[in-house]
């Protein structure tokens, strides 16, 4: 199912939830793992000197300091390294975190990018949320060919890789390419596919009920006219449309139904990204969620 | 005459300079300082110097002395009396301190605006005097570590970030792959010979801004003009060197980028959005080169945008939301004047432009050029503190509504980033190519 999973990691604990998804899911697909570690941002002015992400030192980042920072690299993994079936390869790279995954995803033609929500390992407060949704993320989710897969918590479902996807709509063109990974991963596994969207009411005390049942049912429909001739041929799959803010819904769906991966756009490029609706909603999930969550905008390497 | 106050310096910590005093003899910095007064100097520093009335015209003119609460000792003319008059005085006959003094002075404390040189009654042109003062700290070995480390990548690269060819090459067909998505016929013609416009851009954008080659190649696709990148060095339009007074370098990195040009037969380069490499290839380089006309005519992004916004070959869908305000680059406005072309610009894509002031050839500098940024971390405070009035400036436009500062100008966005970040203003900075991208029309 996949060919070339590349783990973009801080090498950090803040990313060792990631790292432990990424080195299963190669194992269990006998993918090729590419483990990339940036180093560091170069200072204003972007001389050679860098400061290193993890020490917080400035340093000259020739290779010498690139092949010990990738030994350095092998010992954080050297657990998973011993226990990994496939190939494993190592890189570390100095410059901007969001443009050199991307650049090595392109290289490597990845159909997979795990990488965990953020660098930092404090806890924050509610009001931050957005904020520790680091950049990179958001950047890397937003840009990618590949569908990108964010691990921030433990995953308490993760037995089996997967076995039930929640596949989570806003209708966007970039929902259609989420719902055509879904919808191949579950069939590949011959998991229970569950599409889900979820009618935002937002200032809710004002919606009167007949209008919310009149826009739940809207919604039943435009799911049965885009998503079931797709589904022809596959019976594992439910249907549920719920009301109230989504990102509450989808999380507390994906609870109920044991779900181990959800799927879902980040934003679309006809929508500003501060105004789409499901990019904001996608952050608030990837920090709650119990399980990984699957960011795809583009159907590319979906073939 | 009163002397000035003697200003209490820190002390230096920048590697590169302690280094290379280190190893400097009263002998050497002698025989240096002559060779280089004598031998590449003339009429022009010997006026300079004689001419000088120590009137202080030139004190209003430097945002740093301004940000000091006018302390003559951050003055033009009292930078200039602690550096290269005093080697003109003597002859040279200084000790290794001073010239790490006059160094860190030259470097860092200097952005070589040239706004002092409006406002001295006789003209004089205290960044030139600096960067005879810096030509001397390079032939004596004395300069901040990490713009040398920069002039070093120049050197064995011919571009300012170590990018090897094949990352070049590769950078601009990534950035054609991602933009197709956007617009399925854009291309990114590279070594396209003939063509009427080569486009170059300087290193960091491959490298860490590779977004910017983006909008470009949207912006110069939608516009269908008849355009190419090079894909062999001399891409790189940057020029560190020429601040570093590496000027033997700096001129092999000019004519590599006009060679190019005239290898691909195009009838001009059109340049990003960057002043730096402005003054690198149509004041100090092609001067050095000895051209009388460069091979190449050279425009800035600023005139090419005037151009097919005024010609109608890209069309405003709508206009950026917001008022803002234009930061002025000194090298494009004292140096081109281009002032009103880009307030052209941005009224033809901007809802509302809110003007600093000073404005125009009068703004006050963003404190990150002439290499001063590039001299890295262990000068960034001085050079951030050293520009409060910049702060108030962008603090009044802010009062009066601006959201966004425009600065066509990649040291700038640095300089002004750091500014924003340090006085807790909360503005955006963007370039006019992130403003015209967002908001043209773009073909499907």
């Amino acid at each position: 199912m996949f060919k070339t999973i590349l783990l973009a990691t801080t090498a950090t604990p803040s990313c060792d939830d990631a790292a432990k998804v990424a080195f299963d899911l190669a194992n269990k697909y006998k993918a090729r793992l590419v483990v990339l570690h940036v180093v560091g941002r170069p200072s204003r002015g972007y001389s050679p000197y860098i400061v290193d992400y993890r020490t917080g030192q400035e340093v000259d980042a020739d290779p010498d300091y690139i092949e010990w920072v990738k030994e350095e690299l092998k010992n954080t993994y050297a657990k998973q390294l011993e226990k990994a079936e496939g190939s494993v390869e190592i890189e570390a790279r100095a410059g901007m975190p969001c443009t050199e995954i991307l650049r090595v995803a392109r290289r490597e033609t990845a159909d997979l990018i795990v990488m965990g929500a953020h660098a930092r390992d404090e806890e924050t407060a509610a009001s931050r949320f957005r904020d520790i949704v680091g950049r990179t993320m958001r950047k890397v989710a937003k840009q990618s060919r590949a569908p990108v897969l964010v691990v921030s918590r433990p995953c308490t479902t993760c037995f089996w890789y997967f076995s039930n996807i929640v596949f989570a709509t806003d209708f966007s063109k970039a929902a259609h390419s989420a719902f055509l990974f879904a919808q191949k991963t579950a069939r590949e596994i011959g998991c229970m596919l569950h599409v889900f969207h979820c009618v935002d009411l937002g200032a809710a005390e004002k919606t009167d009920q007949k209008e919310i049942e009149a826009r739940v049912a809207e919604a039943r429909a435009r799911i049965d006219a885009l998503y079931l001739p797709e589904l022809a041929g596959y019976e594992n799959y439910d249907i549920e449309v719920r009301e109230g803010t989504p990102y509450v819904e989808i999380l507390k769906f994906a609870r109920e139904k044991s779900g181990d991966l959800i799927v879902m756009a980040h934003h679309t490029k006809e929508v500003p990204p501060e105004e789409a609706e499901i990019g904001g909603t996608v952050e608030q999930v990837v920090l709650r969620s119990a399980c990984p969550v699957a960011s795809v905008n583009r159907p590319d390497r979906l073939e | 005459m009163s002397q000035v106050a003697l200003k209490k310096e820190t002390p230096v910590s920048d590697d590169g300079m302690l280094k290379g005093a280190a190893k400097l003899t009263p002998e050497k910095i002698r025989e240096t300082v002559r060779k280089v007064l004598d031998g590449e100097t003339g009429a022009r520093l010997k006026t300079y110097a004689a001419m000088c009335a120590r009137c202080g015209m030139c004190s209003d003119a430097c945002h740093f002395c301004l940000s000091h609460d006018r302390d003559p000792a951050w003055s033009p003319a009292g930078k200039v009396k602690r550096t290269i008059w005093e080697l003109v005085r003597t002859g040279g006959k200084v000790d290794a301190e001073f010239i790490l003094d006059a160094c860190r002075i030259a470097h860092t404390e200097c952005n070589l605006c040239k706004r002092c040189a409006m406002y001295c009654p006789f003209g004089i042109d205290v960044a030139y005097m600096m960067l005879v003062m810096r030509r001397i700290c390079h032939k004596l070995g004395v300069t901040p570590q990490y713009i040398q480390d920069t002039a070093h990548s120049h050197s064995a690269t011919m571009n300012q970030m170590w990018v090897k060819e094949d990352e070049w090459i590769d950078s601009l067909q990534w950035q054609e792959d991602e933009a197709r998505e956007e617009m399925p016929n854009l291309r990114i013609p590279i070594e396209k010979e003939g063509a009427d416009i080569m486009y170059s851009v300087i290193g960091p954008e491959p490298k860490f801004r590779a977004q910017l080659i983006y909008q470009a190649a949207v912006i110069l696709n939608a516009s269908g003009v008849d355009w190419t990148m090079p894909g062999t060095p001399g891409w790189d339009n940057s020029d560190m060197c020429m601040y570093t007074g590496d000027n033997e370098m700096m001129g092999r990195l000019k004519r590599a980028h006009f060679d190019t040009a005239v290898r691909l037969r195009v009838s001009r380069i059109v340049m990003g959005e960057c002043g730096h490499a402005f003054r690198s290839v149509h004041d100090m380089g092609n001067r050095w080169l000895g051209y009388r006309q460069p091979p190449v005519p050279v425009i800035h992004a600023v005139e090419f945008y005037h151009e097919i916004l005024k010609q109608g070959r890209i069309k405003i869908a709508k206009k950026f939301e917001g008022p803002v305000t234009l930061h002025d680059p000194c090298n494009i406005v004292r140096g081109h004047g281009l002032h009103e072309m880009a307030r052209e610009v941005v009224r033809l894509t901007c809802d509302e432009l809110i003007e600093m002031h000073p404005n125009r050839e009068h703004n006050y500098c963003c404190s990150a050029g002439g290499g001063v940024i590039n001299c890295g971390p262990p000068f960034k405070t001085s050079r951030v503190v050293g520009n409060r009035v910049k702060a108030e400036q962008l603090f009044a436009a802010k009062a009066r509504g601006a959201k966004t500062v425009v600065a066509p100008c990649h040291n700038c966005h640095g300089g002004l980033e750091d500014i924003i970040h340090h006085y807790g203003l909360g503005m955006d900075v963007k370039f006019l190519g992130d403003i015209i991208y967002s908001c043209m029309e773009k073909p499907e």
